[in-house]
């Protein structure tokens, strides 16, 4: 029983000091990590609405609605006398979600597009970050489906990002009526 | 006495048991991570971070950890130093982390780390269990980048991300995908083979 | 019947299209290390199947209600503590205490399969696709039984890739290789055209 006591109490004091120290390392990088999603995410917003000024807007009550959890993040933007909104979805993929970031002005044109980190092949899924595939949606009303053109070869990615125009459309469109 | 012995403790990890080409160990961040020369790059460094971190720990306590309880313990050392490496990345260098994705707490089970700390750092006091670790994770990070070069510019034409070939090469694609993982590795493990048969 | 769609597509995905071994590169070192012969190859299957259901199931648990108890505001509880950066140390030392309990569980009940399977048991702590799976399981956003179909279809999924892989050793041995290739590099080369094989899988799923 000794011997049991010994080499737990020897194990525990092991577990319990790295936890602390992972603790205090924790709160330490915390506001640092916070400031690099930050950023990534307000440089993400400028890529798609250059010179807007972006006010984030509170999306909890349309989460609850069907199909709508992919909605990430929904922000209002004014640029000078424009006004629109920008939504951040993610879409299933080939391989996993593709978090797309869509710009539409008030008249439910797509002005701006981006893609986010995602995990599709390279080389073959990876093309739908080309200027090619999305300089299409510029300019486009929503719905997209059936006239955007999808990647030959890469037809579930390119899909994804169609699919996820599409939705930020519906969020926005719930937002405006709401 | 002191100075040759840490020299060649470290060259030791980096050529004669060099933990990826010789002792055959880590495999699985090496074919995974291995498809553009900075993921190698950071994993290595990476990995070396917790090597180092959790053999200085265990040399330190190792009159401290009960024989009985020593794998678990080790194992405690090598998540704590993995977990900070995890935090300090999503803090300062988050491109890398998401490169470099669930591999980053898989460092934690990586066999190089736990078998320098049972074979090694357990053994020895903390100087040359540090130089050590240095050792093999430089050496691992060389063998990282040295497939990830290979990887990277058969398919993608790239190294580290600067074009090589220019638009009328057409990468082999399969190189970056899983299989040219396995066949990379195999034949740079059978070429070094064959050139120190010789010597 | 939706569930069951889910789970059948999860088992389907895991084992073929998206092999732990052949495609995520997970659970390497046993595949490389203990494929020799294919019996060696079905018990250590078998083993690392049994873990990685368990462990998938504990660490759904843990995560659930100790490293982010959401569970606490019903209680009333406005801050909920967030200890998911524990998540390494807490998911390995799950495995590593369940390993050790499969060891004295085999040991006790079945001494020739303890005797056969030996020195690999323990190593099953260190193979990158119990610790994969239990990670993977919780950023998919399984439940708590997708996460132990999850489980049990990455196991296997490398039991099936072990398996298939220890055959081929097996014809190996008796091939005329070279000298430089033999061993590892061989084994490497083959594992990378069984991998072409399986990429032709990756339709299969929407």
């Amino acid at each position: 029983m000794r011997n049991v006591i010994h080499l737990g109490g020897r194990l525990l004091i092991i577990c319990l000091v790295s936890g602390l120290l992972l603790g205090l390392v924790y709160n330490i990088t915390l506001p640092y990590k916070e400031a690099a999603e930050a950023q990534a995410l307000q440089e993400s917003l400028e890529s798609v609405c250059a010179g807007g000024a972006f006010t984030e807007l509170d999306i909890a009550s349309l989460a609850e609605e069907p199909g709508m959890e992919d909605v990430l993040h929904l922000y209002g933007y004014t640029r000078g006398e424009e006004t629109g909104h920008v939504a951040v979805v993610q879409s299933m993929g080939y391989k996993g979600e593709v978090p797309v970031t869509v710009a539409l002005s008030s008249a439910g044109e797509v002005i701006g597009i981006a893609i986010g980190s995602h995990e599709e092949t390279p080389g073959i899924g990876d093309r739908i970050e080309t200027e090619e595939f999305t300089g299409q949606f510029l300019g486009m009303v929503p719905p997209v489906t059936g006239s955007a053109q999808t990647i030959s070869g890469a037809t579930y990615s390119s899909s994804a990002v169609i699919a996820a125009v599409d939705l930020a459309y519906q969020a926005v469109t719930l937002v405006k009526g709401a | 006495m002191a100075k040759n012995k840490y020299v060649s403790v470290f060259l030791n990890g980096i050529v004669h048991e060099n933990p990826t080409f010789r002792l055959v160990l880590g495999m699985c961040p090496t074919l995974a991570v291995t498809t553009a020369g900075q993921n190698g790059v950071g994993m290595g460094l990476a990995a070396t971070f917790v090597l180092v971190g959790s053999n200085v720990v265990i040399s330190l306590l190792r009159k401290f950890i009960p024989d009985k309880v020593r794998i678990p313990a080790f194992i405690v050392v090598i998540a704590a130093f993995t977990t900070m490496v995890q935090l300090l990345m999503q803090a300062f260098l988050p491109a890398l982390y998401d490169a470099l994705g669930l591999f980053i707490p898989l460092i934690v089970v990586n066999c190089i780390i736990l078998a320098r700390a049972e074979s090694f750092a357990s053994k020895n006091p903390v100087g040359a269990s540090a130089v050590d670790g240095l050792g093999m994770g430089l050496g691992f990070t060389l063998s990282l980048t040295l497939i990830s070069i290979i990887r990277e510019l058969l398919g993608a034409g790239t190294v580290f991300g600067i074009s090589l070939f220019g638009e009328s090469f057409e990468p082999a694609m399969m190189m970056i995908l899983a299989p040219g993982g396995f066949i990379t590795l195999g034949l740079v493990l059978g070429a070094l083979n064959k050139l120190t048969s010789k010597s | 019947m939706a569930t069951l769609q889910k789970l059948a597509l999860i088992i389907l995905s895991t084992v073929l299209v998206n092999n732990f071994v052949m495609s995520k590169f997970l659970g390497c070192c046993p595949f490389l290390g203990v494929s020799k012969k294919v019996n060696t190859a079905v018990g250590m299957g078998v083993a690392v199947t049994f873990v990685m259901a368990l462990a998938s199931v504990i660490t759904y648990l843990v995560q659930q209600y100790i490293l982010y108890p959401t569970w606490l505001t019903a209680l009333g509880v406005q801050q909920v503590p967030d200890l998911r950066y524990l998540q390494t140390i807490a998911f390995i030392l799950v495995i590593a205490a369940l390993v050790q309990f499969v060891e004295m569980v085999i040991q006790k009940s079945s001494p020739a399969l303890y005797s056969s399977l030996g020195v690999y048991l323990p190593l099953i702590t260190t193979n990158c696709a119990v610790l994969g799976v239990a990670i993977l399981n919780i950023q998919s956003g399984y439940n708590l039984l997708e996460s132990l179909v999850g489980g049990i279809g990455g196991a296997l999924g490398f039991t099936l890739s072990i398996v298939l892989f220890a055959g081929i050793r097996e014809r190996l041995e008796t091939a005329d290789i070279p000298e430089a290739l033999q061993g590892f590099p061989i084994a490497l080369i083959t594992a990378g055209l069984m991998s072409i094989a399986f990429l032709g899988f990756s339709g299969l799923i929407k």
